[in-house]
């Protein structure tokens, strides 16, 4: 027998009574979602880099000779070495005063990432949830690290490269790859090309110390990839600005380093 | 000192704001004897926080910017005479220096220093030295006898005596580790 009309929406109103309350209940509950669990989760790990961070100067990231003092020693392509031998750093055993040819000197052009690491002025990362941002004194450089993609199918060739990173338990991976070539990678002269994959490991080793483990992989320029270290202590001085200007370096130029040059002097 | 700005002391750090507390700690690697520590502590409040010395990667004579094989880092020497400039500015603070020759003839001698960011961690300012001081300045002269000298970069600042008043100093680079 058919039940009234009145019976059954009377059924499907008290139905929506019971159902509704378990309803609210889980709208209104704590995050259990599974998207926001893991949210949560990543924040409980991520490695606390903050600080500022002091760079002493630097040489060669030839890991067996670090002060430079041997050159060619890297396994280095003939592109790679005909580039070492064109180059007339300040630094090294090539080193020069008077015929420099270092892009930075001469023009204050960009060092580039790894060259970063090797001017003895101080860093500090500022971490948020997408972005690591890589802050240098020098020259008023800084660096963003994407931490939630992967790098472009086809990256422009730029100064820095583009940088992607992650965390690995208490250390920050970062990956750069879409490099120019117009920059060393040290104070020495060794180039590098367009085909640079840089790996950049940071880890504490202990809270007033950072180490960084540079890894480069560029077959047009080495046969053979290769991994230097750095060390960077803590600093406690506030974060300022040394700006590279070409007028200033000119006048220097003038002032100084022509004088300081050339024959002997009576 | 004492006039409230942040002043740095040999191889040490200011921590804290410049006005209100200064104190100093040992810098990492630097083996400078406590006598050279110089400490001002507006509060009765001793800080002692020291570093462990884990030791820099050794620098070696590298400059702020550019190389220094135009100068005889394994000499030093002492120019004494009147500071005419000093310029506190990038790529490296300058100061000239009026300095009587052995025949009485004055030449003007430029001494370079490091950048400004790095000589205000070393304990200098741009005030430091005046033109009218009377400066006793120890340099790496130049390799071809020209009146300029480096008495200052990224890990060394040489002695310098501005009216008997010596300023902060610097051991050189540090052996590698």
């Amino acid at each position: 027998m058919k039940m009234p009309k009145s019976r059954t929406k009377s059924k499907i109103a008290l139905l929506a009574i019971f159902a509704c309350p378990f309803v609210v209940s889980a709208q209104t509950s704590a995050p259990t979602s599974p998207v926001k669990k893991q949210e949560a989760s990543n924040v409980a790990r991520v490695p606390d880099f903050s600080g500022a961070w002091a760079i002493p100067g630097g040489a060669s990231y030839d890991p067996s000779d670090p002060r430079g003092n041997t050159l060619e020693k890297l396994p280095m392509t003939p592109w790679a070495l005909e580039k070492l031998r064109a180059a007339r750093p300040g630094f090294g055993a090539n080193a020069t005063f008077e015929a420099v040819n270092d892009p930075v000197q001469k023009f204050c052009d960009p060092p580039g990432v790894t060259r970063m690491w090797m001017y003895p002025w101080n860093f500090s990362f500022i971490q948020t949830p997408d972005v690591v941002y890589i802050l240098y004194e020098w020259m008023g450089f800084w660096r963003p690290v994407a931490l939630n993609r992967k790098h472009p199918k086809s990256p422009d060739s730029t100064w820095m490269g583009d940088s992607i990173g992650w965390y690995e338990g208490d250390n920050f991976v970062v990956d750069t790859v879409g490099f120019n070539d117009k920059t060393w990678i040290d104070q020495v002269g060794h180039p590098h090309s367009d085909q640079l994959h840089l790996i950049e490991r940071f880890r504490h080793m202990d809270h007033d110390t950072l180490e960084i483990s540079v890894s480069f992989e560029d077959p047009k320029a080495y046969t053979a990839p290769f991994t230097a270290k750095r060390i960077f202590k803590r600093s406690f001085a506030p974060l300022e600005v040394t700006l590279c200007s070409m007028t200033e370096m000119q006048n220097f130029d003038d002032e100084v380093m022509k004088t300081t040059t050339g024959a002997p002097k009576k | 000192m004492g006039d409230g700005r942040c002043r740095l002391s040999v191889g040490c750090h200011v921590i804290g704001g410049c006005n209100h507390l200064l104190f100093y700690y040992k810098e990492p690697g630097n083996n400078l004897p406590p006598s050279n520590w110089r400490y001002t502590v507006k509060y009765k409040f001793v800080m002692a926080l020291v570093l462990a010395a884990g030791g820099l990667l050794a620098a070696s004579s590298i400059s702020a910017h550019h190389g220094v094989s135009g100068y005889d880092m394994e000499k030093v020497i002492t120019v004494t005479g009147t500071v005419t400039s000093f310029n506190w500015a990038n790529p490296h603070c300058m100061v000239h220096i009026d300095v009587k020759d052995g025949n009485g003839a004055v030449k003007d001698w430029i001494i370079e220093l490091a950048a400004p960011t790095i000589m205000t961690r070393f304990g200098w300012a741009k005030d430091s030295l005046k033109p009218g001081d009377t400066l006793s300045a120890e340099t790496h002269p130049a390799r071809n006898g020209a009146t300029t000298g480096l008495s200052g970069y990224a890990s060394e600042v040489l002695k310098f005596v501005a009216n008997g008043r010596e300023l902060p100093s610097h051991a050189g680079p540090m052996a590698p580790n």
